[in-house]
C-alpha cells in the first residue's frame, strides 16, 4: 500500500530530520541512548498524531507507546526509501488503526453523533485555535474520527480506508461526509461564540 | 467570512495539524524501555524451549502409562533367560574344567614349595657341618625355591581373577550361538528357574555396566537414561542420538509405530 505523505516539506524542521537520520544506525544496533534520543526528538510530534486518532490523552499515550516499541523492534526492516520520520509516522498511524479495530471488536462502539443538515455556513479559519481543532476531532465518535483522519489528513483513498477498517467504500464516504458536517457545525458554533464575545 | 467547502475544511485541519506538537508524559518512555527489556529477557527462555520441555514430560508420562502392562511381557522375558541357562551351563562347566586343570599345576607348585622348605631346614642343619660338596646343590635349591614360592601365589590369584570375567562374558556370548536350542529346554524344572534368576542377575550387572559406559553428555542422553529406567524394551519410546553438537531423535517406538534411524 502506498501512503502519500501529505506533510508539507517546508514545515519539516531540517535540523531535526538530520539528527533523526543520524540516530538510525544506533537504533538499528539497539543502542538505548540512540533510541532515547530518537524518542525525545520525535515524541511530541508523534504524540500529536496519536492525539488526532485518540479520544483522550491516555489513549493517545498508549498508541504512542506501542508505536515506538514497534519502531525499535522493526527498525532493521526500514529501508532508506523514504524519510525515517515518515516511516515512524506511518507506524503510529497503523498502530492507531489497529487500536481502533481492537476497540471495535471489544466495545462494539455505537456512533451517537447527530448529523445536522448544514445551511450555507461561513467562518473565519484564521481565528481558530489549534487545540480547539484537535478537540473538535477528538470529540467525533471513533468511526467518524478515524475516517476523517485517514482521508483528510493522511490522504488515504476510500478504497484503502474500506480495506483497512473492513467496511464498504460507501460506508467510508458517508462517515467522512458526516464527520465533515459535524466539524463544520461545531466550527460555526465556536465562531458564533467568538463573534458574540467580541460584540459583547 | 465565506462558505466552507469540504476541501477547505480538510486543508484547514491538514495544514494546522502539521504544526501540532504535544509532549507526552515521561511515564511513556519508561514503559517503552520496560517493554523492550522484558522482551530481551524473554529471549533467554524462548517458547520453543518450554514446548520442548513440555513434550518431553508428555512423552515420559505416556511411557509410564504405556508400560505399566509391560511387566506381563517381562514374565515372558524370563523364559528367554531360562533358554540361556542351558547353553550357559557349558561355559560354567568349562570354567570349572579350566579351574580343575589349573589346580593340579597349583598343587605341583606347592609340592615344589613344600619340599625345599623341608630341605632348607635340613640344609641349615647340614650347613654347620660345612661339607662343600653337599652345600653347593643345597644352596642352589633355596635360590630356586624363593621365586617359585611367590609365583604360585600369584598364579592362584590370577587364575581366580581370570575365571570370573570369563564366566560372565561367556554367559552372554554363548546364548547367541545356541539360540536355536530352545525346544530342548524344560522351563518348568525348578533347577532351571533358579539358574535363570542367577543368569538374569548377571545380565543385569552387564546392562548396568553398559549404561555406565554411556556418559550423560547432553539433554538427549539424559532423556535416554531416564527413559531406559522406565522403558525396558529394546526400542525405547524415544531415543536420542548424540551427534557432534546437537542430540537428535534416533528412534521412536509407540508400540504400533516404530521409527528408528540407522546407527
Amino acid at each position: 500500500m502506498v501512503l502519500p505523505i501529505i506533510l508539507p516539506l517546508k514545515h519539516m524542521n531540517l535540523d531535526r530530520t538530520s539528527t533523526v537520520d543520524c540516530l538510525l544506525d544506533g537504533c538499528k544496533k539497539g543502542d538505548r541512548k540512540a533510541q532515547e534520543s530518537l524518542y525525545k526528538a520525535l515524541a511530541s510530534k508523534m504524540m500529536a498524531v496519536c492525539m488526532r486518532y485518540a479520544k483522550d490523552t491516555f489513549e493517545a499515550e498508549d498508541i504512542l507507546q506501542m508505536g515506538f516499541i514497534k519502531v525499535f523492534r522493526k527498525v532493521s526492516e526500514f529501508r532508506s526509501e523514504g524519510s525515517f520520520e515518515g516511516w515512524i509516522r506511518r507506524i503510529m498511524v497503523n498502530t492507531a488503526i489497529e487500536t481502533y479495530r481492537k476497540n471495535l471488536r471489544s466495545l462494539n462502539v455505537v456512533d451517537i453523533d447527530e448529523v445536522y443538515d448544514q445551511p450555507q455556513s461561513t467562518f473565519d479559519m484564521g481565528k481558530l485555535e489549534l487545540n480547539d481543532l484537535l478537540k473538535l476531532v477528538q470529540q467525533l465518535s471513533n468511526g467518524y474520527r478515524i475516517v476523517f483522519n485517514m482521508y483528510a489528513i493522511e490522504g488515504y483513498s476510500h478504497k484503502e480506508i474500506a480495506k483497512e477498517l473492513g467496511i464498504s467504500e460507501g460506508a467510508s464516504k458517508s462517515q467522512l461526509s458526516r464527520a465533515r458536517a459535524i466539524l463544520k457545525d461545531k466550527i460555526i458554533k465556536m465562531e458564533g461564540l467568538d463573534y458574540a464575545s467580541n460584540i459583547g | 467570512m465565506h462558505p466552507i467547502s469540504d476541501k477547505e475544511l480538510d486543508k484547514l485541519f491538514q495544514h494546522r495539524f502539521t504544526e501540532l506538537e504535544m509532549a507526552p508524559s515521561p511515564a511513556v518512555w519508561e514503559k517503552i524501555t520496560a517493554s523492550l527489556d522484558q522482551k530481551q529477557r524473554k529471549g533467554a527462555f524462548s517458547p520453543s524451549f518450554w514446548m520442548a520441555a513440555a513434550s518431553i514430560v508428555v512423552l515420559i508420562s505416556a511411557g509410564l502409562l504405556y508400560f505399566s502392562p509391560q511387566q506381563v511381557i517381562k514374565l515372558h522375558g524370563t523364559s528367554e533367560f531360562t533358554q540361556n541357562v542351558d547353553t550357559s551351563l557349558s561355559p560354567v562347566e568349562q570354567n570349572t574344567l579350566t579351574a580343575s586343570i589349573t589346580e593340579p599345576q597349583k598343587s605341583d607348585q606347592t609340592i615344589i614349595v613344600n619340599s625345599p622348605d623341608f630341605s632348607f631346614e635340613s640344609t641349615s642343619g647340614i650347613k654347620s657341618t660345612a661339607d662343600p660338596l653337599v652345600q653347593n646343590p643345597q644352596l642352589a635349591e633355596p635360590e630356586i625355591k624363593l621365586p617359585v614360592q611367590t609365583e604360585p601365589l600369584l598364579n592362584l590369584s590370577s587364575v581366580v581373577k581370570k575365571a570370573n570375567p570369563v564366566q560372565t562374558k561367556k554367559a552372554v556370548k554363548v546364548p547367541n550361538r545356541f539360540s536355536g536350542d530352545q525346544s530342548a529346554l524344560d522351563v518348568t524344572q525348578p533347577d532351571m528357574m533358579a539358574k535363570a534368576v542367577f543368569i538374569e542377575k548377571e545380565s543385569d550387572i552387564e546392562e548396568n555396566e553398559l549404561r555406565g559406559q554411556r556418559k550423560i553428555r547432553s539433554i538427549g542422553s539424559l532423556v535416554n537414561f531416564v527413559i531406559a529406567k522406565v522403558d525396558k524394551r529394546e526400542d525405547k519410546i524415544i531415543e536420542f542420538k548424540d551427534s557432534d553438537e546437537v542430540s537428535e531423535v534416533s528412534g521412536i517406538n509407540l508400540g504400533l509405530v516404530k521409527i528408528k534411524s540407522k546407527k
